[in-house]
């Protein structure tokens, strides 16, 4: 079991010291991250009430990888004075990987309940969809078609205000 | 169903792709439906449950302004995609927030408007908008008659019908046919090129008691408008363009913001103990026959006034304003050619003495609106 350093965040007061939830991925790395950034995921939000006494939380559906930048996600997300503008652009470069990566957030996200990365990253999908044929957006999803040409045609025809 | 592993959008959780599909226009969503079969379930899933229906299709309007024969065509294509989406929905027994049409619709679709508008309240809609606004400035005035709002639109013509019997009236009973039930649930409603007279404003606000916006644009034959009585809830109005409003009375309501565009219609302001915002465009007659009105409303702080400022106008300038004590922030937007000084408007400052902010627009030889409008309305009068 290897822990992976804690991520990045305001120095606590020494007087005051900040609460530190543990979470487990699924392949079995632990992170910490601070409660305040913790309860932006309404699922942990849950699991903290319950008071688990200080073990890790059990996160099966998150690999370290993703878990560790949902960590970084929620801990900049619960920084106190940060400006909108930054953290505006702060965000756009979270979300500037490759697909697969964004999906994986986007379940992570789901999966923990953190509306704001949520939001964010549908709407890169959003974006990638926007402006694209049919055609296009398969080819850029990898989305098999299995519509036979008269299937294709009637579908198009159903709803032929959408492609006009 | 065997998806291919490198298609990740395809397995992400139904309320994923649904939220997904949300941020999307309608239209967007729609066409998703050609990417695989389970994307026509999803899609179809989507635009059946809905529940902010916003018909935007800007494109076919572009298409409709740069090639005017088929105009005809484009608003068939419109309304045939509006009965397709309502026709999907009708089924369901759910609420709708909003319903949002926008094209160049007029008197030729009243049918199929009228039915949209049954549908919207069956379903119970919070916020309605119904914009008609032609692509062709020049059908402002001489275009095809706008689409009418009448009494049996939104009427429930079900229960009505049982009412209007005339044995009801024989056991005292008014056959009076009730307004429809959806009513009672509308908040917001903003209507754009509708032909609406000023009775059935009066009564629908009556009948609406949960309505907080109202907004009249270019509401042809509208005569007389009174928006009155502590019942309202009404909190912002706007009525603008209206080029047959001959006069408007507010009074002895809650009313928070107002704002008015228009050039010889007759303004009354009374008892409006909430009014914290007031903008006014019109010409430089506002500042004569309306800022005096405005110095009796007590809770007034923001006022934005807009009118053409050119020769001869300055003459109009009254020599004394009456003064506006609780106003702190002022907006005056004026449109000239440059050929008179701007000082006699100080005047408008000065009527203010708590001003804590003050913003002055100065468009040089720009059409403002009120510019067009009088053009317009100059047909009128």
């Amino acid at each position: 079991m290897s822990s992976s350093p804690p991520p990045s965040s305001a120095a606590a007061s020494p007087s005051c010291p900040k609460k530190m939830i543990a979470l487990r991925s699924s392949d079995g790395e632990t992170f910490e991250i601070e409660e305040a950034a913790a309860l932006q995921s309404k699922t942990l939000e849950n699991m903290i009430d319950e008071d688990c006494a200080g073990t890790p939380i059990p996160l099966p559906n998150v690999t370290g990888k993703i878990l560790a930048k949902v960590v970084e996600f929620c801990s900049k997300h619960a920084e106190p004075g940060v400006d909108d503008e930054s953290l505006r652009a702060w965000d756009a470069e979270f979300v500037n990987v490759e697909q697969a990566t964004v999906f994986d957030y986007i379940l992570a996200a789901n999966f923990l309940e953190i509306p704001t990365l949520l939001n964010l990253t549908c709407n890169v999908v959003a974006d990638m969809i926007r402006g694209k044929t049919p055609d296009e957006i398969r080819k850029f999803f990898n989305i098999k078609s299995i519509f036979s040409p008269e299937e294709e045609e009637e579908v198009r025809r159903e709803n032929h205000w959408a492609f006009e | 169903m065997k998806l291919n592993p490198k298609d990740r959008i395809s397995s992400l959780p139904e309320d994923v792709i649904g939220y997904i599909l949300s941020l999307l226009t309608l239209r967007e969503a729609q066409a998703t439906c050609l990417l695989s079969k389970r994307w026509r379930q999803l899609s179809t899933r989507h635009v059946t449950n809905l529940d902010y229906l916003d018909f935007d299709w800007s494109d076919l309007l572009r298409g409709m302004k740069a090639n005017p024969e088929i105009a005809e065509k484009e608003r068939a294509r419109y309304v045939e995609w509006v009965d397709n989406v309502v026709h999907c929905q009708s089924g369901r027994d759910h609420t709708l927030h909003g319903f949002t049409i926008c094209f160049d619709l007029n008197f030729s679709c009243k049918s199929h408007i009228d039915r949209w508008i049954k549908f919207a309240l069956a379903k119970r809609v919070k916020v309605l908008h119904l914009n008609f606004e032609p692509v062709y400035k020049e059908d402002l005035i001489d275009g095809c008659l706008p689409y009418p709002l009448g009494h049996e639109t939104i009427m429930d013509a079900d229960v009505g019908c049982l009412q209007q019997s005339s044995d009801l009236s024989k056991v005292g009973l008014s056959p009076s046919i009730p307004w429809h039930v959806g009513f009672r649930y509308l908040e917001e409603l903003h209507l754009k090129r509708v032909i609406v007279d000023g009775k059935l404003i009066e009564q629908l606000l009556a009948n609406s008691p949960v309505l907080e916006r109202l907004t009249l644009d270019d509401a042809r034959t509208l005569n007389r408008l009174r928006v009155a009585g502590q019942s309202l809830k009404l909190k912002y109005l706007c009525v603008a363009c209206c080029f047959d409003l001959e006069c408007i009375e507010i009074c002895d309501m809650d009313l928070v913001s107002f704002t008015f565009v228009g050039l010889y219609s007759l303004l009354s302001m009374d008892k409006l103990p909430q009014l914290h915002e007031v903008s006014l465009s019109g010409c430089i007659s506002i500042l004569r026959n309306d800022l005096p009105q405005l110095s009796s409303l007590p809770c007034l702080q923001i006022l934005e006034l807009e009118f053409d400022y050119s020769h001869p106008a300055h003459l109009a300038i009254p020599s004394e304003l009456p003064k506006l004590t609780s106003v702190k922030q002022l907006k005056l937007r004026v449109g000239g050619s440059g050929d008179i000084s701007l000082l006699p408007l100080t005047i408008v400052i000065e009527a203010c003495p708590y001003l804590r902010s003050f913003v002055f627009e100065y468009l040089l030889d720009a059409t403002i609106r009120v510019e067009m409008f009088s053009f317009a309305s100059s047909f009128f009068h």
